[in-house]
């Protein structure tokens, strides 16, 4: 069987290319769904030979053209956690053929193999002919966290990111056929970006733009230049600085935003900026989106059409097989499957069913924590910690958030190690982690208050962390 | 460490406070340190935070693609004469 690789007419628009690229013959403007396919072609043809690439590119545009052109070639993409040259070298030892695609943005690791993709001459005709790829062929790897403190490797095959992608545009893009600029504030190589902003794109009525910004000013001028209707992709960090800004903001009709979680206030105070209604979309890299409510004025999430949780302390005599809940059963975690997942995922979230498809989140596990639409593990940070040289003990916990002001609760780290500086862990993490989960503060102490068992009650670390606090200030 | 000036001691306070910074003195912080990567290893998102706090308290708004915000994040001076360059409030 096989499926195509985009549902787009050849002659609609399906991204706006905002930056010159020297790949594209500096070309600005609006790009057709033909052109696409062509130069998808054209840079397929020039890929190195290889079994896996790992797509670095910063560009959406080019982290598209080059997602595409791998499909094509039948090469895996491999989408790591993060930049970080470790990540690179670890993926390199474990895949072998891997090498490492980039636009000219990225720091890779040495004596890797790469490609500079914006190099190459991808200019050239149109084409009209939508290539079919074979549905079992495995187009990802997406790595999270373990829990283990090994990344994890989610497998898409190609008919997963066809039919969720299906799915998700029924359940979080407006109804209509009308055509939306979108512009995103998150990177491609994450699953929330890769879902939103590169697949959606290539089923559904959407043009995206190809840069990523960051800045409200940048945001609020990227908008404006877009015409209606807009749809913004971002986080509940980014929307909230754009509320802070005061800047004025012209009218977003549709935006999605990852569940770190997001506040009702500030979900609110989102939709009175853009004038437009905000749909927060939970999931996770393992399933991809599953669930989405319109922030604002519910606070119940709606489940996607096709997927299907079983709780884990489910008892499997509740006779019709396709109803393993109860209303009002609070579950520690399940199972959730679909036809179109190669199997079914393990989540670690506390949920309420309120029906058959209608749930409450009460609350992710403790050892998950996300941070602007990244997902680390706090077991992972502290295999990390431990493993640094010179370090005699030492942990990383997550402190009581600050729930005033939605910032951003950072994972902390208290640390003995006689013999090295702050300066020396904080490298360590670096070279191994995303720079949002390096710990903040990390802070150099004695001893740590363990008890006789060895154990370290969260009660009396968190009163320990203050009590080093106080004496700081 | 080169001296801090009174202006960069302010805008060293703003970054400290704006960044949960607990573990480090405002008056600490070098003026020529890089504030990303290596110095004081802030990230994007606390590029985010600082814009946002400098755009309440002096009235700039950065902006990426411009040359000027990159040169402005490259340390405590070059971010205090960036400000005092923009600043409306």
């Amino acid at each position: 069987m096989t499926l195509p690789l985009c549902l787009r007419d050849p002659d609609a628009w399906i991204a706006q290319c905002t930056l010159p690229l020297a790949a594209l013959g500096n070309q600005i403007g609006p790009v057709r769904c033909a052109d696409f396919i062509g130069q998808a072609l054209r840079l397929a043809e020039q890929l190195p030979n290889g079994k896996f690439a790992i797509n670095l590119c910063e560009n959406r545009y080019l982290f598209t053209l080059a997602f595409c052109a791998a499909i094509i070639k039948q090469q895996t993409t491999l989408l790591p956690q993060n930049r970080a040259e470790a990540t690179q070298t670890h993926l390199f030892e474990q895949y072998a053929g891997a090498y490492v695609l980039h636009d000219g943005a990225a720091v890779t690791a040495a004596d890797l193999p790469f490609i500079n993709i914006n190099t190459l001459n991808l200019a050239g005709a149109p084409c009209r002919d939508i290539p079919f790829i074979n549905a079992d062929f495995l187009a990802a790897i997406a790595f999270t966290s373990g829990s283990t403190g090994q990344p994890k490797a989610n497998l898409k095959p190609w008919r997963t990111l066809v039919e969720s992608s299906l799915i998700n545009a029924r359940f979080i893009l407006p109804a209509g056929d009308q055509c939306y600029s979108v512009l995103a504030t998150v990177p491609a190589q994450h699953m929330w970006g890769l879902e939103t902003s590169v697949l959606l794109p290539l089923f559904s009525n959407l043009c995206v733009v190809d840069s990523r910004l960051l800045f409200p000013q940048d945001i609020q001028q990227a908008l404006t230049a877009l015409p209606e209707p807009r749809l913004l992709i971002s986080t509940p960090v980014h929307l909230r600085a754009m509320v802070l800004s005061g800047l004025p903001m012209p009218p977003v009709e549709h935006i999605l935003c990852a569940t770190a979680p997001l506040s009702t206030h500030l979900a609110g105070e989102v939709e009175a900026l853009f004038q437009g209604e905000l749909a927060e979309v939970f999931g996770c890299s393992e399933v991809g989106s599953m669930a989405c409510r319109r922030t604002a004025e519910q606070e119940v999430w709606q489940l996607f059409d096709g997927l299907c949780f079983t709780p884990f302390d489910s008892h499997s005599d509740n006779g019709d097989g396709d109803r393993a809940y109860k209303a009002g059963q609070i579950c520690e975690g399940g199972t959730m499957s679909a036809a179109h997942l190669p199997c079914s995922q393990t989540l670690t979230d506390r949920i309420e069913w309120l029906g058959e498809k209608a749930f409450r989140l009460l609350g992710r596990s403790d050892d998950m924590i996300e941070i602007a639409g990244k997902r680390g593990s706090v077991q992972e940070m502290n295999k990390l910690l431990l493993s640094a040289p010179g370090v005699t003990d030492g942990v990383v916990f997550m402190p009581e958030p600050d729930l005033s002001h939605q910032k951003i609760t950072r994972p902390v780290a208290l640390v003995v190690a006689p013999t090295k500086t702050k300066a020396d862990l904080v490298m360590h993490f670096a070279k191994h982690l995303d720079p949002v989960f390096i710990p903040r503060p990390l802070l150099l102490v004695e001893s740590l208050p363990r008890e006789e068992n060895g154990k370290l009650p969260r009660g009396k670390l968190l009163a320990f962390f203050n009590k080093v606090k106080l004496q700081l200030t | 460490m080169a001296e801090q000036t009174s202006a960069q001691l302010d805008v060293a306070e703003l970054l400290v406070e704006a960044l949960n910074l607990e573990d480090i003195a405002a008056a600490d912080i070098d003026p020529q340190e890089p504030l990303f990567g290596t110095g004081l290893g802030l990230d994007s998102i606390d590029a985010l935070e600082i814009a946002l706090a400098i755009s309440q308290k002096y009235g700039v708004q950065m902006q990426a693609d411009d040359q000027n915000t990159r040169n402005a994040f490259a340390n405590l001076a070059t971010l205090t004469d960036f400000i005092h360059a923009h600043a409306t409030k």
